[in-house]
């Protein structure tokens, strides 16, 4: 029994040292994660109550709660392409455009998505996507790449344009009127849909970033160093409208009830205009790096994308509205 | 007793005599190799060295020092000019200050001149895109003359320039200048000194801290030279801890002999071992300076139970030089028996593959060994010249006859009942123990340089640092290899770029990394910057046409590829380097790298500060059971083979086992982590530790075989022994406890650890040993009576504590 209880000690004193030694347990491995303050995203959208933003080596990311939380999509075959677009056709049809000329197309407002065009031979890419009805869709990019669809972005044939392969950077229409903004101030115009385009003469010899229609005949285009036109006769002449800093401007979102625009750049820089062409307001959202994208949410709010990805580090922003 | 023990009893009586009849001649050999390696100690240098901290053999060091070859710049200075005062750091009075400290570093005698940047450096440029194409110039106009339209400019072209987040602070509050170290000086042709370029750093904070500026400084050459300034430190401890040691010798011996004769004796092993080192090729580093401590410590231990053995003889009535044969006889096998367990403590250090470890265990080992010839042979002819002074013993003293009561007592321990509570106590504190250790982090815990404190200088400016810019000094540096590449520059090879890009845009995800640099990288910055400067274009295009538009990223001047991309680094900046932050950085990079399906191109780890502590942290894991293991295992062995009994070893080392999970347990709850400075502690622990079981199982035996019962035996041995293994450990435990005040956080680490060893090692000797002796004991005796006593063993009269 003695003899039982000291070796009985050693023994259970054994254990525990032995236990105490044994390989400690290593963290759990999340390795799917990815840290959304650090990827670029290129451009994102409001499709209804969703958020999709897409970026850096084909990343699409969709979030269904204001952007608060934001999934991965899937998609068949995984092509690390950079995407620079991504733009609503119709109802439940969304298309995204980037590197390599490629084109995804999702038909369930971007859960899901396919290849529909892919170029690895050149590696130029494809800057947008723009469609008027639903059916007909533009694709333009690179070196004046420019496709149109017929059937809601499936198949794409090449069209030619008047330039001299300029990037073409930006499209958008009201009504019959489209206008394609890109390199070295051009500004292509078509009055009929698109069935003849005529370049405007240049009335700004850099790059235009970005072009919208604020409605009532109104236009906005934007570009480097800070540079903003207003047009107030469907974009046939344009005046500059002077803004305090030289930030170039990479993307915009339009206020809900059209009362406005907000356009952000590099920096985080940000100017509000309104429908008549006034600076509302300018600034800087700090900490937020080179700002590519924005929309406005339901509310009002702005939400921003960029080289910091999608993690806003502040929520408060300017209100879109009302200013 | 067996024969052979005998036979071992007769052989130390023997050399007894012949040590005492030769005493003269050999004390004299004694003094002159004193004197002769004194003298040789002069020579002793300081010897930090970098490379000597790497564990060469792992896969990742190979690789590191292949690459570091081809990779210079790993030696970099950041200087950071901190505004203080109102707003951000676009104003006169900054910019002013950091054109100065520009200027001052440039100066530093080793820098390499090209290699200074900041604002105020030409190679600093902005480029713009503007409608007629780039405009690229210096970020501080040459007509600067701080009107706000100029401060305007400054701003709008730092934004451009790149640099924020790297030459200036993502919150515009701190602009840095970096500089490269070269190794040799080209203007004296000498190596350079980090502790003069850390004093003429330090001299820049001086001239140019104020209230509204704060200079910030990291790098391996300012690091190197703060440790110095607390090694020098350390030294003035090392004062404090023989002054208390002193002290407390006194009051136990009340002996100014004994006192001065302990400490002679203990510091001339750490003579011997200082004065050898320069003969033996070896100098001393930051880590092995604490081992000339460690020895002294021990030494003291031992030459305490050696003058306690020759006082008690003394007292008892015997000349000077019977009572030193006597002592000689008692306490050489169970002293040298205990250094050499010592010793081996320190050998299992050697399993730890890091050079700067190996030393440490051979200069820890070859001081321990020293010391069974200076403690065991010289200090019995010096005590056997010597005269006890009339005062010296009176204290304390118990007659014979009379009990001593503490210890007395103390030995109801070595029954039954009350041992089963010690059991149950030790128990508690085991489970509780083995509970808490698996919290023990290998690597570093904390922020900043593992050497200094968390408070120190440099780690507040370090976490500054790091706080306001997206790089820092803790890299992992992923190296590739581009062998398959199609094309005549790999770089213009889609497949290689891609690969490179996957592993940035992974690596960025991981937590704990701050920020990636690499050539992927670069190279959509440039693309895009030819593209109008649009940031969509920032992607790296899937034909090799897309890729030319970034050449200007493809050059070796910005220290991340060579030979046409043919071998490429990839940096990942880490916010720290804590034990858990490394291990999963790598892990995850291993795991990224392992999901890159691309034969053309070869990832491997890793180098960077933070590849090192990688691989020596890995070594520190693979080394850590190892290392116990075989330290138990010999430690049982050589019980086993000195007192050949299994119980006896189940005695000695259960308490040891105890302790060293206890030591884990309270590593993990100081926040301690398990890495190359503490895991020798650990050893050190326990091979010092197992003296004290050693000593006082050896009096027991020796008490049982004259057929005294067990409490007694323990009692006997607690009053010849016990007092004096619980007077060094409290007195070791102080000195080494002492460290805990000194600035280099790995020194007050060690010092922390090997004081609670020490202090915890002695109770489980006095506690838990006797203990399990009584239940080893009831069941079967532990010894066979033996009932002629022979001389050395059975001087049992009087016992002194």
């Amino acid at each position: 029994m003695s003899k039982l209880i000291s070796y009985a000690f050693c023994v259970v004193v054994a254990a525990l040292v032995i236990y105490a030694f044994s390989p400690r347990s290593e963290q759990d491995l999340d390795t799917a994660h990815l840290d959304l303050g650090r990827i670029q995203i290129n451009d994102l959208i409001r499709v209804d109550d969703a958020l999709v933003a897409v970026g850096e080596r084909g990343t699409i990311l969709k979030s269904r709660d204001g952007g608060e939380s934001w999934n991965a999509t899937s998609r068949e075959v995984d092509i690390p392409a950079t995407l620079t677009n991504v733009s609503r056709v119709s109802d439940g049809v969304l298309l995204a455009a980037g590197h390599d000329s490629l084109i995804l197309r999702s038909t369930d407002n971007g859960d899901n998505w396919e290849s529909v065009m892919h170029d690895t031979e050149l590696g130029e890419p494809l800057l947008g996507t723009w469609s008027p009805d639903g059916r007909q869709v533009y694709a333009y990019g690179s070196f004046g790449k420019f496709f149109e669809s017929g059937d809601a972005g499936l198949t794409w044939q090449a069209t030619d344009l008047p330039i001299q392969g300029e990037h073409l950077n930006d499209m958008a229409g009201d009504g019959a009127l489209r206008i394609v903004v890109g390199e070295m101030g051009l500004v292509l115009r078509s009055t009929d849909a698109g069935q003849t385009w005529e370049p405007l003469e240049a009335f700004y010899n850099g790059s235009l970033f970005g072009v919208t229609s604020l409605g009532n005949d109104a236009w906005i285009a934007y570009g480097m160093r800070g540079n903003v036109f207003f047009s107030q006769d469907e974009g046939l002449n344009w005046a500059q409208i002077e803004i305090p800093h030289k930030m170039p401007l990479y993307g915009h979102a339009l206020a809900n009830d059209g009362s406005g625009v907000v356009i952000v750049g590099t920096g985080g820089s940000f100017v509000s205009i309104d429908d008549q062409g006034n600076v509302l307001d300018t600034g800087f959202l700090k900490g937020l790096g080179t700002l590519t994208s924005a929309v406005t949410l339901p509310d009002g709010e702005l939400f921003v994308a960029g080289q910091r990805g999608v993690l806003q580090e502040s929520q408060d922003l300017l209100a879109v509205t009302g200013k | 007793m067996s024969k052979g023990n005998r036979l071992i009893d007769r052989t130390v009586e023997w050399s007894a005599d012949r040590l005492l009849a030769w005493r003269k001649p050999l004390l004299a050999l004694f003094i002159l190799i004193t004197i002769a390696l004194g003298y040789s100690a002069t020579q002793v240098r300081l010897d930090p060295g970098f490379n000597k901290q790497i564990p060469v053999n792992h896969p990742f060091m190979q690789n590191y020092l292949h690459y570091s070859e081809i990779f210079s710049g790993a030696n970099t200075m950041m200087v950071s000019v901190r505004w203080k005062g109102e707003g951000d750091i676009y104003n006169v009075e900054f910019l002013d200050t950091l054109r100065k400290v520009t200027d001052e570093v440039f100066y530093i005698p080793g820098v390499r001149r090209a290699s200074v940047r900041s604002l105020f450096t030409p190679d600093v440029r902005y480029i713009e895109i503007t409608e007629f194409g780039f405009i690229g110039d210096v970020v501080i106009p040459p007509h600067f003359s701080g009107t706000p339209e100029d401060l305007a400019q400054v701003r709008s072209n730092t934004a451009r320039s790149g640099q924020v987040g790297r030459l200036v602070a993502n919150d515009f509050s701190a602009a840095m200048v970096t500089a490269d170290l070269q190794e040799i000086n080209p203007e004296t042709g000498e190596q350079v000194s980090y502790v003069d370029i850390a004093k003429q750093l330090e001299e820049i904070r001086t001239r140019f801290d104020n209230e509204n500026i704060e200079i910030n400084i990291v790098g391996f050459s300012k690091l190197v030279g703060d440790v110095v300034d607390g090694l020098i430190a350390v030294m003035g401890f090392f004062v404090l801890a023989f002054f208390i040691t002193a002290a407390l010798l006194w009051l136990y011996t009340r002996s100014i002999k004994l006192t001065v004769v302990a400490l002679t004796v203990a510091l001339m092993p750490v003579v011997w071992l200082l004065g050898l080192l320069p003969l033996l090729g070896l100098g001393i580093d930051p880590m092995s300076i604490l081992v000339p401590f460690l020895i002294f410590s021990i030494g003291v231990s031992h030459a305490v139970q050696m003058t306690n053995a020759w006082k008690q003889d003394v007292l008892a009535g015997s000349s000077s030089i019977e009572a030193a044969h006597g002592a000689f006889c008692k306490i050489f096998i169970p002293g040298a028996l205990a250094l050499l367990m010592n010793a081996l403590g320190f050998g299992v250090i050697m399993l730890i593959d890091i050079p700067i470890v190996h030393e440490l265990g051979v200069t820890a080992c070859i001081g321990v060994l020293l010391m069974i010839i200076t403690n065991k042979m010289m200090l019995p002819i010096i005590i056997s010249h010597m005269h006890l002074e009339p005062g010296a013993g009176k204290t304390n003293y118990v007659a014979p006859g009379e009990k001593h009561k503490l210890w007395w007592r103390l030995s109801v321990l070595a029954t039954p009942g009350p041992a089963l509570v010690v059991f149950a106590v030790s128990l508690v504190l085991l489970i509780g123990g083995a509970w808490k250790s698996r919290d023990l982090v290998v690597g570093d815990v904390g922020t900043g340089a593992p050497e200094l404190r968390d408070e120190s200088r440099y780690n507040y400016d370090n976490a500054n640092i790091i706080s306001r810019y997206s790089i820092g000094l803790d890299v992992l540096s992923i190296y590739v290899e581009a062998q398959g590449a199609q094309q005549s520059e790999a770089c213009l090879d889609p497949d290689v770029m891609r690969a490179v890009e996957e592993i940035d845009f992974h690596a960025r995800s991981i937590p704990g990394v701050q920020s990636v640099q690499s050539v992927a990288g670069m190279g959509k910055v440039s693309i895009s910057g030819n593209n109008e400067g649009n940031p969509r274009w920032a992607a790296i295009p899937g034909a090799s046409r897309g890729l030319q538009p970034g050449s200007t990223a493809y050059s070796s001047s910005h220290g991340l590829v060579v030979d046409g991309c043919e071998t490429m680094q990839i940096l990942l900046f880490l916010a720290n380097h804590e034990g858990g932050t490394v291990a999963n950085v790598v892990d995850e990079v291993e795991q990224i790298i392992a999901n890159v399906d691309e034969p053309k191109v070869e990832f491997k780890l890793g180098g960077g500060n933070v590849g090192v502590m990688a691989a020596s942290n890995e070594a520190v894991k693979k080394a850590e059971v190892q290392m116990h293991g075989a330290l138990l295992l010999s430690v049982a062995l050589f019980c086993w083979l000195t007192f050949r009994s299994f119980r006896a070893v189940l005695c000695i080392i259960t308490p040891l086992a105890i302790v060293a999970t206890l030591c884990n347990a309270v590593m993990a709850t100081f926040g301690i982590g398990l890495k190359v400075a503490t895991l020798p502690v650990l050893a050190l622990g326990v091979g010092v530790g197992v003296d004290y079981g050693i000593y006082l199982y050896e009096r027991m035996q020796h008490e049982l075989a004259m057929g005294k019962d067990l409490r007694t035996a323990f009692y006997e041995a607690m009053c010849q022994r016990g007092t004096a293994a619980l007077f060094t450990a409290f007195t070791m435990s102080i000195g080494v406890g002492t460290w805990a005040f000194a600035p280099l956080k790995f020194q007050a680490d060690m010092g922390i650890l090997l004081a609670f060893m020490f202090l915890v090692n002695v109770f489980g000797a006095i506690f838990l040993l006797p203990g399990l002796a009584a239940w080893f004991h009831r069941s079967k005796s532990l010894v066979s009576v033996k009932v002629a006593p022979n001389a050395p063993t059975s001087l049992t009269g009087l016992e002194q504590t």
